[in-house]
């Protein structure tokens, strides 16, 4: 015969419970059952707790099971009997005097535990017997269970138990002192806590207590405390059990104390904590005395949070955008950034010439974030005049983010001669960057000159289709304009169909000659978009006409995909073919050509081959010195 | 005898269709019915084969039985979809809700559209149906185009709630999918609203004009840039023939008819293969119900070429009985083959150029 272990079927009893009850046990609770068998006495601790927590019923006889069990350590034991006493929500009477009389301590600790919230009409009788026991940890136990019946009267009885407390008995003795709430147990429990060998279980303790006793106690600790400190994210947590208007008076009555250090503590509880917009006006108030960094810093983090109502401090941080530190004037814009009836392009005019990088950086960053309909129309490159120049490079590029953001087609002119140098100037990251800018503010019948300032040959004739294939066979063929370009002709061509609605067979139409505009600053003229479709298994013929005035020397960079032959004044000068890869860019490149320029007009043509995804060529002239030399349109 | 009120594009689509009776030797095709308007449209548009079918389609829908007891068309399954479908097909003739021979069940048809509205807080698909939002968008669409015409007092209503379930449904990329809330978005669903949106704006519906920018945007997302055809989400699936006349057709709804995206949409369009035109090619109605209009919008000679080719594959589809079969049921092919033929008409202000 096949045994299953214990746990299984009680898990298909988990399982099929989720049908049968209204309530189904907590997910977790097959995997706490199981875990329960564990030889790991922490797993199975963590399991009697979770299952006494969430009141598994199911669990009750496999916990009951290890309360009786002789082999299980004692302590695990104990556990068993508080989580039993959870689930099951009270005591047996008849059975629960064995262990309030039992040999093993932690059995005892633990019955005494369990009556802080269960015995009913027996559990004076049983606090009695172990408020006598010669062990301190049971009659600490015993102790917060009698304080929790008697409050203020029981401190008599508390006092004695709780003058010399040491960490075994630190938790029991902090629910005990709570538990009283006298003025003279609360203070004994703020020296507790206020021990650096008491404080862990002291918190442990309390960290479940509802009792607004507690919450200027627990605020005082933490100006001592680093956030790092273990104790720091127990205080919180207490906290977080606390009700949450007590919780904001407290905080309130904390912060206007005006010590500095519980500014800060309580800005920092604010951003972490409770975020209640009430706290907002008493912490302004105490920064506005504060003079150490740390402190503003931390009130500016809790005030600029969205939840605090940022738009009723906006003049706070308008004043602190002028603090002589820059990490508070960054700051500052940061939580000005999220108020909505500032004009921020006004507030932050001065931080845009501020002496620190990041302070600018802050500012650029803070107005991309506002709608691009408050920017100063035509007047934004004027405004944008300082960072649009810095030395920064980090700087000049979130200006032109922010000009291709907020800019409109007014600001394109100004843009143009502000920028111009770099769109002709040797570094092309910021040409790049430049000319996006540009592109986003230029009218779409403009655009071709940000694309001609760069050197690129932005204007073009184009024609095709002309059927491909995936060996480019029609690369090498040659076609009616490659014999004569006469833009007035059209030709018979051909195409096929490989998307849906596929199509094997070619597919003629009328091909003619038409404008090709090179819409994208980056240079590219795309043929897929400037021919009919589909741009797949196709070649086509690009041409462009230049004046320069004088003959020279100049050199000319070439890339495109899939594939290039290029004729200058009808000499062929360049061929690349990309190996073809599906479904994926071909980069075919030839860059530094030197080539000459005759005077007058000068023609380029281009013959492009696609076999599937992006098509398209790119020309660049530029001089030696990589300087876009200067041409027309003849 | 229409008593719509005449908006801009109204006046200026018969001044032009004057025009062109002035100055062009056109035969004249005239609606026959006493309850139809007259209206001159050229032979090359608008042949008797074309006209004959479609006036045996519409006696089709008005046949007794075919049209329910409640005013709705067709089965369970989207019956708000097909009351709309058949409801325009009428009024694309030039029939009027409470008029003529089809006033009558025209009328119901409305008063249906209205109730669904009224017993589903401004909803008017049918629940828990992937093409629930379909049938709100369709329904919105008909009772934007029956506006003015209809005499029935919870019309506005009905609509103003139908309109703001749309405009709230509309999800952050500017897009709409099968729920009527904001989470995801597909073409399809995106194009069909932004056609009633902009129906109900020309009924003077109040349709923020950045609404309709967004849902622009999200159509253009959807835009495969090798082909110029477009996907059914962006940067997913192949470009097709439906997705791009959807595609193109809201475009131009929202004023893009000159966008490069859009041209690029139409040249996608005339390019496909001719199979578009065989009588049963997939999606055929959902497909040719947008291409026509798009080509109509595009201009004479796009339409003129297009127009003829796919008259005659609608005319050579009819039943005996004068109904078409559908990939949704014979009200729905009837309905859209009707709207598709008889775009000439252009009695609907959507078919106004």
């Amino acid at each position: 015969m096949i045994r299953l272990p214990h746990s299984i079927p009680a898990i298909l009893l988990v399982l099929a419970s989720a049908w049968l009850q209204a309530a189904p046990p907590p997910a977790g609770a097959g995997r706490m059952l199981q875990q329960l068998e564990s030889e790991s006495w922490i797993q199975q601790a963590e399991a009697l707790h979770y299952l006494g927590e969430h009141r598994v019923e199911l669990a009750t006889d496999a916990v009951r099971s290890l309360l009786n069990s002789n082999t299980a350590h004692p302590w695990i034991r104990g556990r068993a009997l508080v989580s039993l006493s959870q689930i099951e929500d009270k005591v047996d009477p008849g059975e629960f005097g064995k262990w309030v009389a039992h040999d093993l301590i932690p059995l005892r600790a633990a019955a005494a535990e369990v009556l802080e919230s269960h015995g009913a009409n027996s559990a004076a009788t049983w606090i009695d017997i172990l408020l006598k026991d010669p062990e301190p940890v049971v009659k600490c136990h015993a102790a917060a269970a009698y304080a929790q019946r008697k409050g203020k009267e029981a401190w008599t009885v508390i006092d004695p138990v709780t003058a010399s407390p040491t960490p075994s008995i630190a938790r029991a003795c902090a629910r005990a002192l709570t538990f009283t709430g006298n003025e003279a147990a609360l203070a004994r429990l703020g020296r507790q806590l206020a021990d650096p060998a008491l404080v862990r279980e002291s918190l442990r303790g309390i960290s479940r207590i509802q009792n607004a006793a507690l919450i200027p106690l627990l605020l005082d600790l933490l100006p001592d405390l680093e956030e790092t400190d273990l104790s720091y994210g127990a205080i919180l947590t207490a906290l977080q059990n606390q009700e949450w208007k007590e919780m904001t008076a407290g905080l309130a009555a904390f912060i206007k104390s005006g010590d500095e250090n519980r500014v800060r503590a309580g800005a920092r509880l604010i951003t972490t904590l409770t975020r209640s917009p009430e706290l907002g006006p008493p912490l302004r108030e105490a920064l506005s005395k504060a003079t150490r960094t740390e402190t503003i810093e931390a009130g500016l983090i809790a005030l600029g949070s969205a939840a605090m109502n940022p738009d009723e401090h906006h003049q706070f941080f308008s004043k602190t955008l002028k603090h002589e530190e820059s990490s508070i004037r960054s700051l500052s814009i940061r939580c000005l950034a999220h108020c909505k009836d500032v004009n921020h392009y006004e507030v932050l005019r001065e931080s845009l010439v501020d002496e620190d990088f990041e302070v600018i950086q802050a500012a650029l960053g803070a107005l991309k974030r506002q709608p691009a309909v408050n920017a100063p129309q035509g007047r934004l490159v004027a405004y944008l005049e300082a960072p649009l120049s810095s030395d920064n490079e980090t700087i000049r590029a979130l200006a032109y983010d922010l000009l291709a953001h907020a800019g409109s087609e007014a600001d394109f002119r100004p843009a143009m001669a502000a920028l111009e140098e770099l769109l002709t100037g040797t570094d092309e990251i910021l040409r790049a960057a430049a000319a996006k800018a540009l592109g986003a503010l230029a009218p779409e019948d403009q655009i071709g000159e940000v694309v001609a300032a760069q050197g690129y040959l932005a204007h073009w004739m184009v024609i095709g289709t002309f059927l491909n294939d995936k060996e480019h066979k029609a690369f090498h063929e040659i076609h009616e304009p490659e014999k004569e370009i006469d833009f007035e002709k059209s030709y018979k061509a051909t195409y096929i169909w490989l998307l849906e609605g596929r199509s094997d067979k070619p597919i003629e139409r009328e091909v003619t000659w038409g404008e090709g505009i090179v819409d994208q600053t980056d240079g590219k003229l795309s043929m897929s978009s400037q021919l009919p479709p589909p741009g797949s298994f196709a070649v086509g013929y690009a041409v462009s006409d230049i004046h320069v005035d004088t003959e020279r020397e100049v050199v000319l960079d070439i890339d495109g995909d899939d594939a290039f032959r290029i004729w200058l004044n009808g000499e062929k000068i360049s061929e690349k073919i990309a190996p073809y890869q599906h479904r994926k860019d071909c980069l075919a490149e030839d860059k530094g050509l030197e080539v000459k320029l005759v005077a007058g007009t000068n023609r380029f043509i281009v013959k492009s081959a696609n076999v599937d995804y992006r098509w398209w060529v790119r020309l660049r002239l530029t001089d030696t010195n990589g300087i876009p030399i200067p041409f027309r349109r003849p | 005898m229409k008593v719509r009120p005449l908006r801009t594009t109204t006046v200026a689509a018969l001044t032009a269709a004057s025009l062109i009776a002035t100055i062009l030797p056109l035969s004249r095709v005239q609606a026959q019915d006493e309850a139809a308007p007259t209206q001159t449209v050229g032979v090359a548009r608008l042949t008797p084969e074309a006209e004959a079918a479609i006036t045996k389609g519409l006696a089709y829908l008005a046949k007794a039985g075919v049209q329910n007891p409640d005013g709705s068309w067709g089965g369970s399954g989207n019956p708000v979809a097909e009351t709309s479908v058949g409801l325009m097909a009428f009024m694309l003739k030039g029939y009027v809700p409470g008029r003529g021979e089809y006033g009558r069940l025209m009328d119901k048809a409305i008063s249906y559209l209205i109730n669904k509205g009224r017993e589903q807080r401004g909803f008017m698909g049918t629940p828990n149906n992937h093409a629930g939002m379909y049938e709100h968008g369709l329904a919105v669409l008909a009772l934007s185009e029956a506006w003015g015409q209809s005499k029935n007092p919870r019309l506005k209503t009905g609509l103003r709630r139908a309109v703001d379930i749309i405009l709230r449904a509309q999800n952050a990329e500017g897009g709409w999918r099968y729920n009527p809330e904001p989470r995801d978005a597909d073409l399809s669903m995106t194009v069909m609203h932004v056609v009633a949106l902009n129906s109900a704006r020309e009924a003077g519906i109040s349709v923020p004009d950045a609404t309709i920018e967004k849902a622009a945007k999200y159509v253009f997302s959807c835009q495969d840039e090798d082909s110029g055809g477009f996907r059914y989400q962006p940067g997913g699936g192949e470009p097709g023939f439906a997705r791009t006349a959807a595609g193109v057709m809201s475009l131009i709804m929202c004023g893009k008819l000159r966008h490069k995206s859009t041209q690029r949409g139409l040249a996608f369009l005339k390019a496909y293969p001719d199979r578009k035109f065989d009588k049963n090619y997939p999606r055929f109605h959902y497909s040719h119900y947008y291409a026509i209009q798009a080509m109509y919008q595009a201009g004479e000679s796009d339409f003129q070429s297009w127009y003829p080719r796919i008259a005659a594959t609608i005319v050579s589809k009819q039943q005996q009985d004068g109904s078409w079969g559908g990939a949704h049921g014979t009200v729905y092919g009837t309905g859209f083959s009707i709207l598709i033929l008889g775009v000439p008409y252009r009695y609907l202000p959507i078919y106004q150029r």
